[in-house]
């Protein structure tokens, strides 16, 4: 057993010592290092470095088909990766499959990946249960809660986002953004240390937008470290400590979001940007289907 | 038509239609537990345990019921050197043909869950076997549920052919009152009035637990 242990941490003090790109004031909390994912021999992610300091919200931008949300699946190990390494708090979590050595220990996978929150762009409610259920399920099962305890703490976060009138309403009787909202409360019951966004809004009529960003808002608001991958910009300018941007499955930019928006220093950047301002002013309509193909394949 | 001239046969065709009524019981337990187990297993990375699961149900969906209840009231004996009671192995027999409709019935239901619903839980820590119990299991059963009714139907009806080894159920039953009166109109008609009140309780439970689901989930 200690053995194993071992194994899971001996990575943590290089992986600490080579992540310049963390804010030294706070802990490494999420450290990707070198991280590649391919889907049969399509490379999906190439060389991903990145660091999530604790209470950090970092956004992540990028064309579709950049990788994005793979790199969010990876980090809430849905998928494998082939090269590089994850780790939470310098434990390792995941490890490239085609790396030397031995793969991380799955109870050392189980104890940590309720560490993780992740919300998806389609909600991914158990329609079965109503609202209040699928917030208990899990603590219940995993944290190993009294009822009578999952269900206070349900209510609380289910308050918090604001929807605690709907909890013994099933999924498809609530609004998009009211399913989105009981999704966020859902993943926070399990008291996660990062919560990743995959596209949260995009799947919502654009009036409910601004209701999820406000839950959104106000975890930031509460210290939450978040990962979150976004095509609200407006958001990412208020919100977002640190924007990466992202093509082909590469970090091809990160920066503060003022400099980022303002004055990106890489070419593609500023073609990407663009291509969103054109967007939201529809100042060229021929780029319309792109962005309507892009949003139902994403869909 | 005389009905009155099988009437006092009444309580022999009532002991039948509860023999037939045990069968289905027996075999559809066997049914849905072997044929749980099979689904999962079909389902399963392991190649091995997928390929097993596969031979058998097809094994078991390409020969008649008859020639099962057959086999297993004469050549068991022969192969295991255990006799079985001709109830035994009727309901063995139709148990295990049952497990291999019901099988596939539910790999397609389980399969008709969508991924990102396992995706949600795997994210919040549920074990695998808490996913497919809380998460997969209760969303399979929804799409399971009109297939697998009417396979219990199927199976109500099929017991008939254990009348073949000589099981005292409804069918066999009929036959001898049939040959104790000669009114084989009467008695086949009763016969047929017995299955379906044996039947038609299955559609109706089906449709009702279906109905609850709809008002559930608005």
């Amino acid at each position: 057993m200690s053995g194993r242990a071992e194994i899971a941490r001996q990575p943590s003090t290089s992986m600490r010592a080579a992540s310049p790109e963390a804010d030294p004031g706070r802990d490494g909390l999420l450290t990707l290092r070198a991280v590649c994912k391919r889907f049969g021999a399509l490379p999906v992610l190439t060389d991903i470095s990145l660091s999530v300091a604790r209470g950090e919200v970092v956004v992540v931008i990028g064309p579709s088909g950049s990788g994005k949300s793979t790199l969010l699946r990876c980090v809430a190990l849905l998928e494998p990766i082939q090269r590089g390494s994850i780790a939470i708090e310098g434990t390792l979590i995941s490890r490239g499959q085609d790396e030397p050595g031995a793969a991380v220990p799955a109870s050392a996978v189980r104890q940590l990946r309720h560490e993780i929150g992740m919300v998806f762009q389609s909600f991914n409610l158990f329609p079965h249960l109503t609202v209040l259920e699928n917030v208990m399920l899990a603590p219940r099962r995993v944290r190993g809660l009294s009822r009578q305890n999952a269900e206070t703490v349900a209510r609380t976060l289910l308050d918090q986002v604001g929807i605690l009138d709907k909890a013994a309403e099933h999924p498809a009787r609530l609004s998009g953004g009211q399913q989105q909202r009981a999704a966020i409360a859902r993943a926070l019951a399990m008291e996660p240390r990062i919560m990743l966004f995959d596209e949260v809004t995009s799947a919502l009529d654009p009036e409910l937008v601004g209701e999820v960003l406000r839950v959104m808002r106000a975890l930031a608001g509460q210290g939450m470290t978040m990962l979150t991958v976004t095509h609200e910009m407006g958001f990412a300018r208020q919100v977002a400590d640190r924007v990466i941007f992202m093509d082909h499955g590469r970090i091809v930019e990160e920066a503060h979001p003022d400099e980022l928006f303002t004055d990106p220093r890489q070419q593609r950047t500023r073609d990407f940007l663009a291509r969103l301002l054109e967007r939201e002013y529809g100042a060229d309509d021929r780029l319309e289907p792109t962005i309507a193909g892009h949003r139902g394949r994403q869909a | 038509m005389n009905f009155a001239a099988i009437f006092q046969y009444a309580p022999n065709l009532v002991s039948g239609a509860l023999v037939t009524l045990r069968i289905t019981l027996v075999a559809a337990a066997l049914g849905l537990v072997i044929g749980l187990g099979l689904a999962l297993a079909r389902l399963a990375r392991v190649r091995l345990l997928s390929w097993i699961a596969y031979a058998y149900i097809e094994l078991f969906r390409t020969t008649p019921p008859l020639v099962q209840i057959v086999w297993f009231y004469f050549v068991v004996p022969v192969l295991t050197g255990h006799e079985l009671s001709s109830f035994q192995a009727a309901a063995l027999a139709l148990g295990l043909n049952e497990a291999a409709f019901l099988a596939e019935i539910m790999r397609a239901g389980i399969q008709g869950v969508s991924t990102t619903q396992r995706d949600a839980a795997r994210v919040l820590g549920l074990t695998t076997f808490d996913t497919y119990r809380f998460v997969i299991l209760p969303q399979a059963f929804r799409i399971i549920l009109p297939p697998a009714a009417t396979t219990l139907m199927l199976l109500v009806k099929t017991t008939a052919l254990a009348s073949a080894i000589g099981t005292l159920e409804l069918m066999r039953v009929g036959q001898l009152v049939t040959t104790a009166t000669f009114r084989p109109i009467e008695v086949l008609t009763t016969v047929a009035l017995a299955y379906f009140l044996l039947t038609y309780p299955i559609a109706i439970g089906a449709r009702a637990l279906e109905r609850s689901f709809r008002v559930g989930q608005g």
